[in-house]
C-alpha cells in the first residue's frame, strides 16, 4: 500500500466505555524524522493525554468516534507546528446494548421467559431451571428450552429431560415442550407400571451381586425408543390440529434436541439410563470424589459451531441408532447427575476436551450445590442462569438431581 | 470463545479510482459503526479484509471488531482486477484461520463472505478454480455484489446465488450496499446463537436482486 502525501499518518488503539484505557498515539509515515506530539484537543470526556510518555490514557465515559485534533512538530525543526486528524473509537460495553424484549402477545403457543423448580423426594433433590437468553430476549423471540421433572413406581424412579428447539424452526418453543413432557409422560407412565417392577427387579439382582448379562439395557432401549416415539406423534398431533384450525405447519416446524435420564435409587447405589439426541451435555458425577465422573451420552456437532442433530422420524424407527444412543449405568450410592442444554455446556466446558474432565463437572456441582443450599433454590437457580459469557446468548437449561437414600 | 469470520473482499482496481473507492470507505466506515452498535457483532464478529487490484492484499487478517480499525482504502491508478488472486488468499487465510471442532478449542460459526467488484476477472482462470473451491467450502452464506455497468454478474453467479447489482456507483448507492451488508452480518451473527439457518434481508431498491 503506498499513501499518496507525505505525511505522517497518526493512530490510536480503540477504547471501550468504562474501561480504563492507555495507548500510545502511533506515528507512521515520518520516514527517518523523529515526530513530537504538541497538542491533542478533541479527546472523549475522561481520557487525556499524558505529558511525558505522549500516552492517550483514563477512563471513557461513553461510546462514539471522536474526530482528535494534533498538533506535532519535527524534532529537527521544532519552529514549524503541524496539525493532523486521527479518529478515536471508543467501543460501548456490549452489555449495556443488550435490550429485553418481551414476545408478540398474540403468537401461538407461547411459552414463558423461564420457568424452575425444586422437587425434594426424602433426602433426594432435584431442581430443574430454564431461562431465555440474551439472543432471543434482543429480537423479542421466545425460549426454546425445556425440561420435564417426573417420579414413577412410589418415587422409586426419576424422570429428567431436557430440549432445546432448533433456531431455525418457527415453532420449536412448542416442539421442545411437546418433546420433553410426552417422553417422559411416557416414561413415567411404563416406569409405573409392570416394565418399572422388571427393571427394578433387575436392577437389584445385580447390586446382589448377580452378574449375569441383565435385561436392564434391552429394556430401557425399548423404553427410549417408545419414549422417542411418543415425542414424535405428540408433534404429529399438534401439526394435525394446527391445520385443522386452519394454522398450517409441519413437523420440521417443531424440531428440538432431546436428553433424557431415568434413575433409580436404591440402598446399594444408583442406576442410571440415558438417551440423548442433539447438542448439551448428561453426566453423573459423586460429589464427594473429585475424579469422579460418567459421561450418560455423546453430543452430537459437527464440524463447525452451531451444528446439531434433532429428534427425527427416521431416527425413532432405527432400534440400532436408538442403542447407539442409550447408556446404563451402576453408580455408587450417592452418585448426582446433570442435564445440560448447550447454553449451560457451551459456555462452561471451554473445549471438547473439557467435557471429559471431571473438574468443570466438579465445579459446576458445587455452585449447584450452593444454590441448593438457599432458601429458594429455583429463584437462585434462575438468577445464576444469567451469567454473563461474552459471545454466548442462547436459552440456558439446567436440571440437577442430588441423590443420596 | 466462538468467532463469526466475516471476510470483505474489496475490489480497488483503477476503475474504482474517485468518488466509487471514496463511497467504499465511507460505506465500510459506517456499516463498522452499525455493527458496533449491536451486541453480537460486538462480541462474536471477527473481520478481516482484503484489497484487489493487480495483486491480492490482507489488509488485516481476521480482528475482533473491537479492535478494527480501518485504514483508507486506496485505488492505485491503472490496476487490474485480480479477483482470483483475491480468492485464492481468501481460501489460505481461512483455511489457516478459521477454527473447525477438535478437542482442543471450540470451532467457530461457519464464516460469511462479501466481495464487491466492479469489473471482470483479469485472472479469469484462478477466478475460475478458486470459485469452485469456494462454492465447495462451508460458508454461512456468500454475498457477491457487482457495482456499475461493467460488471459480469455470470462470473459472480459462479460464485454464489446470492449476487446483487449496485448500477450507480456513487455515494448514496454504496451506502446502502453496506447498510446491506451490515444487516446480513448482524442477522447472521445473531442466528449463529441459536442453531438457525442464515436468511439475509431483502436488499434494498437501489440494489437489485440478479438472478
Amino acid at each position: 500500500m503506498f499513501f499518496s502525501s507525505g505525511k505522517p499518518v497518526f493512530a490510536i488503539a480503540n477504547a471501550r466505555a468504562g474501561v480504563l484505557f492507555r495507548a500510545p498515539i502511533e506515528i507512521r509515515n515520518n520516514g527517518e524524522r523523529l515526530v513530537e506530539i504538541v497538542d491533542v484537543k478533541g479527546l472523549p470526556a475522561g481520557l487525556e493525554l499524558d505529558g511525558n510518555t505522549r500516552e492517550i490514557f483514563g477512563t471513557p465515559l461513553g461510546a462514539g468516534e471522536h474526530e482528535v485534533h494534533l498538533k506535532y512538530c519535527f524534532a529537527d525543526d521544532s519552529s514549524g507546528k503541524w496539525s493532523a486528524v486521527c479518529l478515536l473509537i471508543v467501543n460501548p460495553d456490549p452489555e449495556s446494548l443488550w435490550k429485553k424484549i418481551d414476545p408478540p402477545a398474540d403468537a401461538p403457543w407461547p411459552k414463558e421467559n423461564e420457568a424452575a423448580e425444586l422437587v425434594v423426594i426424602g433426602e433426594r433433590r432435584i431442581l430443574a431451571g430454564s431461562k431465555r437468553g440474551r439472543s432471543h430476549a434482543h429480537v423479542g423471540s421466545f425460549r426454546d428450552d425445556d425440561y420435564f421433572i417426573g417420579q414413577a413406581a412410589d418415587n422409586e424412579f426419576v424422570v429428567l429431560l431436557v430440549g432445546d428447539g432448533a433456531g431455525s424452526a418457527k415453532y420449536s418453543r412448542r416442539g421442545s415442550a411437546l418433546a420433553t413432557r410426552a417422553a417422559g409422560g411416557h416414561l413415567v407412565e411404563e416406569l409405573s407400571g409392570s416394565r418399572g417392577a422388571v427393571i427394578a427387579a433387575a436392577v437389584a439382582a445385580r447390586q446382589a451381586g448377580d452378574t449375569a448379562e441383565g435385561i436392564w439395557t434391552e429394556q430401557m432401549v425399548g423404553l427410549f425408543s417408545a419414549a422417542a416415539a411418543a415425542a414424535i406423534a405428540a408433534i404429529d398431533a399438534e401439526v394435525e390440529i394446527a391445520h385443522e384450525e386452519g394454522r398450517p405447519c409441519h413437523p420440521g416446524d417443531f424440531c428440538t434436541t432431546l436428553l433424557a435420564v431415568v434413575g433409580l435409587e436404591t440402598s446399594a447405589g444408583l442406576f442410571a439410563a440415558a438417551f440423548s439426541i442433539g447438542d448439551g451435555a448428561v453426566a453423573a458425577l459423586l460429589p464427594v470424589d473429585p475424579a469422579s465422573l460418567w459421561l450418560l451420552g455423546q453430543p452430537d456437532g459437527g464440524e463447525f459451531a452451531g451444528q446439531t442433530r434433532f429428534l427425527d422420524r427416521k431416527l425413532v424407527e432405527d432400534p440400532s441408532a436408538i442403542f447407539a444412543r442409550v447408556r446404563c449405568l451402576f453408580l455408587p450410592a450417592g452418585t448426582c447427575l446433570l442435564l445440560l442444554t448447550d447454553g449451560v455446556s457451551d459456555p462452561r466446558f471451554a473445549t471438547e476436551r473439557a467435557l471429559i474432565d471431571p473438574a468443570p463437572w466438579h465445579a459446576l456441582w458445587q455452585e449447584v450445590e450452593l444454590l441448593l443450599a438457599t432458601a429458594e433454590p429455583a429463584p437462585a437457580l434462575l438468577s445464576w442462569l444469567d451469567f454473563r459469557v461474552p459471545g454466548h446468548h442462547d436459552d440456558r437449561t439446567l436440571v440437577a438431581y442430588a441423590g443420596g437414600v | 470463545m466462538r468467532r463469526l469470520p466475516v471476510y470483505v473482499l474489496i475490489d480497488t482496481s483503477g476503475s474504482m479510482q474517485g468518488e466509487a473507492i471514496q463511497s467504499v470507505n465511507v460505506g465500510m466506515r459506517t456499516m463498522l459503526s452499525s455493527l458496533r452498535q449491536d451486541p453480537y457483532a460486538l462480541e462474536s464478529v471477527w473481520l478481516s479484509v482484503i484489497t484487489f487490484d493487480t495483486e491480492a492484499r490482507e489488509l488485516f487478517p481476521l480482528t475482533p471488531l473491537e479492535r478494527v480499525r480501518l485504514d483508507e482504502i486506496e485505488a492505485p491508478p491503472a490496476g487490474g482486477t485480480f479477483l482470483g488472486a483475491a480468492l485464492e488468499l481468501l481460501i489460505e487465510r481461512v483455511e489457516r484461520d478459521v477454527k473447525t471442532a477438535s478437542a482442543e478449542s471450540k470451532a467457530d460459526w461457519r464464516p460469511l463472505l462479501f466481495v464487491m467488484t466492479d469489473g471482470k476477472p483479469s485472472d479469469r482462470n484462478a477466478f475460475l478454480a478458486a470459485a469452485a473451491r469456494i462454492q465447495g467450502r462451508s460458508f454461512a452464506n456468500v454475498l457477491a455484489c457487482g457495482v456499475g455497468p461493467r460488471v459480469k454478474l455470470e462470473d459472480l453467479r459462479l460464485l454464489t446465488d446470492q449476487v446483487v447489482l449496485l448500477e450507480t456507483m456513487d455515494a448514496a448507492g454504496f451506502a446502502s450496499l453496506f447498510r446491506w451488508v451490515s444487516v446480513s452480518v448482524t442477522l447472521t451473527s445473531s442466528q449463529a446463537g441459536t442453531k438457525a439457518g442464515t436468511d439475509l434481508p431483502p436488499p434494498p431498491p437501489e440494489i437489485r436482486l440478479a438472478f
